[in-house]
This record gives structure tokens, sequence and C-alpha cells, in this order.
């Protein structure tokens, strides 16, 4: 894929995170009680669907985000071919291992809901 | 001169020179070391973040309030709490840092091509860019305040 | 040559005698902190200290040119023009890029001068860099104007408005000197970036409306190495000795590079045949 396609997914994606993460921020501070309580258990557990949503949403978002600027970081720090390749392959395993494990603990705050 | 008569000493100016060493430079420059410094650190509390929350997410599957209640209260302290701060003082102004970047590598708020004339100061640099960076910063210690509410005067009583 | 719009208009200097005050007389002395590199003698990187008399005017190259006239004729470095035309004195001032015939020592404020040679370029000896990959990376730009139909017009003249000329003027007062490349954040770790002087020299021609090799050029741009390692740090501009802005080119190749727009999403071939001129008479 060429470098700009790259480029314009981390705009897309960064732009979604800002829209998404201020909603998460919002959520968890403008409730009545603000952070402390929208921590508490039963807080949590009062979580619905829509929020699950709203989180995988920005996991895909910060999971791309997240590893591709890591890659553009480390490849800036050192060149080579084979290098900037285990990178490239290293980014994506981990931006993979941390999506599922993502989703997984959505999956389980649902279900932990819903069970 | 050709290049082999030549011995080279690797002159690159490196981490500190070329990422960490903006105080003598430009706007801009400080705007980019910040973005580079909050975006490695947020990118890597965003990890132990999902980690941290997937292996507390067993007392839902357990069904366990107890021990929700108990891990929440022994990361409710002062370290942890302005580790959060920082991040979230950082998620701040990295996204609307980044807005700000999207914008001008679309050509948007770095001003107009212009002919040249004494003295040549360039365009990119006095564009609406780099107040707009400046209100970020700003913004993000207002944002960063109400954070601190937040984090110290709620939950740990400050 | 007609008057375009927008003309700066020609305002009659006065000549204040004021400023001739102080010329010729000593200020004070200024303390030259100078990196000395020799390869061919197998030590590594020195400093080495001179008192050089600072007077009304004196630049950077004027003291390096004393310390070498009189003081250490060993040191090395490289200048020619004096007068910020040719590139060839672009050196570390401070801690900041600058041309040394450019600087004057007055305005730097400081009694301690350090002077290293610039920076991502390998040092050959003393202040003197080698800008051998600087200029291959240039090379690689195609920094020149590339037609299909040249041959066919060999004694015709490709026509251009003045805003478009304008467009691309500003990038081509560019002298090669090399500060942007010294001042860059990306090439201080990442060798194989293109660099902001010869991105910059791509949009030049890019933006130029006689040019045809938009997306030869593009494919070297948009690499692994090329636009993209560009965050907009600005420092490339903020040091350049001309006025090219360097970044505010990037910038507009990024845009072009994603949704081939930008400002020159209006751009139109320039017209290539409005006059036929006779270069060598036909016999």
């Amino acid at each position: 894929m060429r470098e700009s396609r790259f480029m314009l997914l981390q705009y897309i994606t960064g732009s979604g995170i800002l829209v998404l993460g201020a909603m998460h921020f919002a959520l968890l501070t403008l409730q009545p009680g603000g952070l402390p309580t929208s921590l508490q258990y039963s807080s949590v557990k009062s979580v619905y669907l829509a929020y699950g949503l709203l989180f995988e949403l920005l996991l895909v978002l910060l999971s791309f985000h997240v590893f591709n600027g890591f890659r553009k970081v480390l490849i800036e720090l050192h060149q080579g071919r084979t290098y900037e390749k285990a990178v490239s392959w290293l980014m994506l395993l981990g931006g993979s291992v941390t999506f599922i494990w993502g989703t997984l603990t959505i999956l389980v705050f649902i279900l932990g809901v819903t069970g | 001169m050709g290049r082999d008569t030549v011995m080279e000493k690797k002159n690159n100016a490196g981490i500190y020179r070329g990422w960490i060493k903006f105080w003598n430079r430009n706007v801009e420059r400080w705007l980019y070391a910040m973005h580079r410094i909050t975006g490695v650190g947020v990118g890597i509390y965003f990890v132990l973040h999902i980690w941290e929350t997937g292996n507390a997410a067993q007392a839902f599957l357990n069904n366990q309030p107890a021990q929700w209640n108990n891990l929440m209260s022994s990361l409710t302290n002062y370290a942890f709490h302005t580790g959060l701060l920082l991040v979230a003082a950082a998620a701040v102004f990295h996204s609307l840092n980044g807005a700000r970047l999207i914008m001008s590598e679309q050509g948007w708020l770095i001003g107009k091509v212009e002919r040249p004339t004494y003295p040549f100061l360039p365009s990119s640099l006095r564009g609406i860019q780099r107040p707009l960076g400046i209100a970020i910063v700003v913004l993000s210690f207002v944002l960063m305040a109400f954070a601190f509410y937040q984090l110290f005067v709620l939950a740990l009583g400050v | 040559m007609s008057q375009d719009k927008g003309d700066v208009p020609i305002v009659p200097l006065h000549f204040d005698p004021k400023v001739m005050e102080g010329l010729g007389k000593r200020i004070r002395d200024v303390s030259f902190r100078v990196f000395r590199f020799d390869p061919a003698k197998g030590e590594g990187v020195r400093y080495s200290d001179y008192a050089v008399p600072i007077f009304k005017g004196t630049t950077v190259l004027d003291a390096l040119l004393y310390i070498k006239e009189r003081l250490d004729p060993s040191l090395s470095i490289r200048y020619s023009c004096r007068m910020a035309v040719c590139g060839s004195c672009g050196m570390v001032i401070n801690g900041k890029e600058m041309l040394a015939c450019k600087t004057q020592v007055e305005n730097l404020g400081k009694d301690k001068v350090v002077v290293r040679p610039m920076n991502n370029m390998p040092v050959t000896r003393d202040l003197v860099t080698d800008f051998s990959v600087f200029f291959e990376k240039h090379r690689s730009m195609l920094p020149y104007i590339v037609r299909e139909d040249v041959d066919l017009n060999l004694n015709r003249e490709y026509m251009q408005k003045p805003d478009e000329v304008i467009d691309f003027l500003m990038f081509s007062n560019c002298i090669k000197c090399g500060l942007c490349y010294s001042a860059c954040p990306t090439n201080a770790t990442d060798e194989a970036f293109l660099g902001p002087m010869a991105m910059g020299q791509a949009y030049r021609y890019i933006a130029d409306t006689r040019d045809g090799a938009q997306n030869k050029r593009m494919e070297v741009l948009d690499s692994r190495h090329g636009l993209w390692n560009c965050h907009f740090a600005g420092t490339c501009s903020d040091v350049c000795p001309k006025g090219v802005d360097p970044a505010f080119a990037i910038q507009q190749l990024k845009a072009l590079a994603i949704w081939k727009a930008g400002t020159l999403k209006k751009k139109k071939p320039a017209a290539n045949v409005v006059q036929i001129r006779e270069l060598v008479p036909e016999r």
C-alpha cells in the first residue's frame, strides 16, 4: 500500500479518535459524581450495548493509529529493508493482538452485563 | 574531491539534537516535539490500559463487585492519578494538534504562495496554524485543569 | 518587462549617514569556539578557541577568515560569494543553522560564538561537509522541466501568465545551501529521508505549468522515506536564508499525493506554442 494511503487512514482514524475519545472522556467525567462514581462496579454494570459499540469503534481506530504511529517513529529511527519489514510486521501483530484482546474485554463487559 | 577521498564522520544530529532539543527553535518545532512525545506516551498507555482493563474484566465474568471495587481503590492514589493527569493532558494535546496538522497538511492554515520580497519571511510560519497551535497548548492546560479536578479533587479529596 | 498586479512600489531610499558611524572602530573581542576534525590525522573531534576582534559589520565568515589568515591557517571552511547567493558557507552557529557570510557577529548578542559544521552530512574536514548524498536526493527529484514534446518545440517558447510564475517563483530562489537539511528533525535520524530541499524543488517543478513529470516525481515522493516523514516542524522554513519555505511546498505536495488536489488542482499545462523564435537562421 502506498504511504499516502497509510497516512489517509492515519488522518481518518485520528479524526475519529478525537470525536470518540472526547465522548469517552465526557461519559466518564460529566455524569453526576464525576470520575469516581463512573468507575464503580454498579455504574460500569449499567453500561449498555451502545457504549460497547463506541468502545469497539474507538478500539479499532486506536489500534491502527497507535501502531502505525509507532511504525513511523521506529522506521525514522533506523533504516534498512529487513529492519523496516520486521517493524511493519511487528506493529501489525501488535495492533492485531491489542484489537483482539480489547474486543474480548468489551464482549466480557457486555456478556457480564447481559449474562 | 570525490567521495572516495572523504573519511566521513557520521554527523547526524540524532535523537537529542534532532527530536528533543526544541527550545532554541521555532514554535512549530516545539509542537512537533510535544506531538511525538505525547503520541508515544499515550500509545504506550493505550496498550497498558487495554491489557489492564482486560484483566479487570474477569470481575464481571465472575460477578465479583468487591474484586472490581478493590482494584479501583488500589489504583486511586496520588502517583497513579498524576500519571493519569499527564496522560489526559497528552491525549488532549495530541488530538487537537493532530487536527491542526491534518488541516495544515491539506494546504490550509499555511498562508498563500507570494511573490518573494525582502526580508523573505516564510508564509507557512506566518499562517493561522501558528496562533492556532498556541491556542491548542492553552486549551490543553485548561482541560488539564478539569482533569485535575476530576482526578484529585473529586477522587482524592485534595 | 510589463508590470503585473501587486508589484512592490519603488520607494527612493534616503541614505542616513548614521549608518556609517563606528565603521572601522573595534567594538570588542569575541571568543570563537570552532569544531575541528581532520580525518587525515586520525584524531577525533576537538574544539579550538580563538579570540577575534569584532568591528561594526563583521560577519561570522569575516571572523573565520581572520582566524584562518592570522591565527590558525589549518582551519578549513567553504565559502565563495560572501553575499548569501551561492550557498557555500552554511554552518551551525550557536546551535542554529545560518549562512556565515550573512550573519553579523554583533547580531548574535553573545560573547562566545560556537561554530559547528552542518548536521546530517558527513564532515570532510572542520567546517566543510560532504554534499554528495544531498545532491543525489536532489537529482532523484528530476529537477528540470520535463516535457514529452520538447523535441518538437526546440525554437518555440512556453508562455506563462504572471500568477503562474508566482506559483513556483519563491521555490526557485533555493541556493542549495543545505541549512534546511541540517535543521530537519527527520533527517537527524532518517538517513534515507529525501529532505526539505529536494522535496521543495520537486514542488517547484510540479507547480510549474511547463512541466509534465508530476507522476514520475510523485512515485519517489510518495514512498516510505518521502513526503510522509515530514511532520511540519517548520524549522527548514525558519532557517532558510532565501525565504524558499520548503515546509509550505511539502504540505502542498501531501495534499496532491492524497487528493490529487490542493493548489495545483487548477493547474493547466502551459500553451506550448505562441510565438516562433528564430534562434538559428535557416540556411
